[in-house]
């Protein structure tokens, strides 16, 4: 069973976690690499980027250079970034990344290029290491919203990012999307094969200029029904906070009010199953 | 470290560093790799660069001398022997040892094994 298993981002921050150790068992997995390779091409195509040209792209968290290798071999050029060393000595070995480039870097430190450096990013199961802090004066909702402004300066206009990733929970899902539309991309999910639960792949598309429509999940049965299930993997999440507000005079608005003037200190009247109806007509 | 990267690098995102491009480069080592040519690639490439930061990275391998010290008009209308010349400073030209230094903050940012490292260890205060 999958939720029984103990994610590694629980474990311990990832520069400890991918040791010499685990980044050579990782970079040697071959049912792993079959995956990733699997990812990254989804990843690429996700990208859109014009065909027949090669373009100049970040590869975020690319560990051994698997992804990497998948951008190479479409035809473009790319810079990796992760902040596990064993893994990157390992890319950095790989005769098949020589004209690729590493740097060591921590994401949510922030991405360190130049403005309009690059035609897009991908990043393969690498996001939800963000999500926990691993240290006392780390706050992932700062990390999460730093690395994705940085992200932001360092893309051209119009192009996109594209992350997959493992959601835990939905709540996780709101926290990075949230920080993402923060900083300033459009986008959403991307969820392929929401049926099943093995095959199933989220991908976070993320869009630097106008609104664009999001590309069309995969489904589990072929390319005919693709086309009638329209919205079958789209989920957006513009309007979060709207949704979130009460309406004024409600019940639960009235206990609101309540709790919040309990917090100031005043005197206020008891929790009551009768606050917030209507009185009765005859009355 | 290749010599492209770089060209792309910026300290931007260290505390109170507006602009942080170009970094300075300190090369202490580096190694001539031999990497195929590809004219296209190497077009897409240059119309990328910033040729201020290229001389920049040029001077800090000694190689300065042998790229124009303007800017050619257009890329797609050089040879393939000056291209090559700018093919083989980008991508050959591997750094295995030295800095990069931001210009503003002067943080040192070592480069390793050649694997430039841009954590922070005793920043962030």
């Amino acid at each position: 069973m999958a939720s029984f298993k103990v994610k590694p981002e629980h474990t311990g921050p990832p520069d400890l976690y991918y040791n010499e150790t685990e980044a050579a068992k990782y970079a040697s997995n071959s049912h792993i690499t079959a995956i990733q390779h699997e990812m990254a091409e989804r990843a690429l195509e996700l990208l859109a980027l014009p065909e027949g040209k090669s373009g100049f792209l970040l590869d975020i968290g690319c560990g051994t250079g698997m992804s990497s290798e998948v951008i190479l071999d479409a035809g473009h050029m790319f810079v990796g970034v992760d902040v596990s060393r064993p893994m990157l000595e390992i890319a950095r070995q790989d005769e098949d990344l020589e004209s690729g480039d590493f740097i060591h870097q921590d994401m949510g430190l922030g991405m360190p290029f130049r403005p309009g450096s690059f035609d897009g990013a991908i990043s393969i199961s690498a996001i939800q290491w963000l999500c926990h802090a691993n240290a006392s004066d780390e706050n992932p909702r700062k990390r999460l919203l730093f690395f994705f402004q940085s992200l932001y300066g360092c893309l051209g206009r119009g192009s996109r990012a594209v992350f997959q990733f493992y959601p835990e929970n939905d709540e996780q899902c709101d926290l990075i999307m949230g920080q993402a539309h923060k900083a300033g991309f459009n986008g959403g999910l991307v969820v392929d094969f929401p049926e099943a639960a093995k095959r199933k792949k989220v991908y976070l598309v993320l869009m630097t200029g106008g609104v664009v429509q999001l590309p069309q999940a995969l489904t589990e049965d072929g390319e005919e029904s693709r086309t009638q299930i329209d919205n079958a993997g789209r989920r957006f999440v513009w309007n979060s906070r709207k949704n979130e507000k009460v309406a004024k005079g409600s019940k639960a608005w009235i206990e609101a009010k309540r709790q919040r003037q309990i917090k100031q200190g005043r005197d206020v009247r008891h929790e009551s199953k009768y606050s917030g109806r209507k009185r009765k007509t005859k009355f | 470290m290749k010599l492209f990267v770089h060209n792309f690098m910026s300290s931007r995102f260290l505390k109170n560093v507006t602009v942080g491009y170009p970094l300075n480069l300190v090369v202490k080592q580096f190694v001539e790799k031999d990497i195929e040519f590809d004219r296209d690639n190497t077009i897409v490439m240059l119309d990328r660069i910033q040729y201020e930061a290229l001389i920049v990275a040029a001077a800090a391998v000694n190689q300065s001398d042998r790229i124009p010290r303007e800017k050619p008009e257009k890329w797609d209308e050089l040879t393939d022997e000056q291209l090559r010349v700018f093919h083989h400073l980008l991508m050959n030209i591997d750094v295995i040892d030295g800095e990069l230094i931001c210009p503003e903050t002067k943080t040192v940012f070592p480069i390793r094994d050649g694997i430039p490292n841009m954590l922070k260890v005793d920043a962030e205060k």
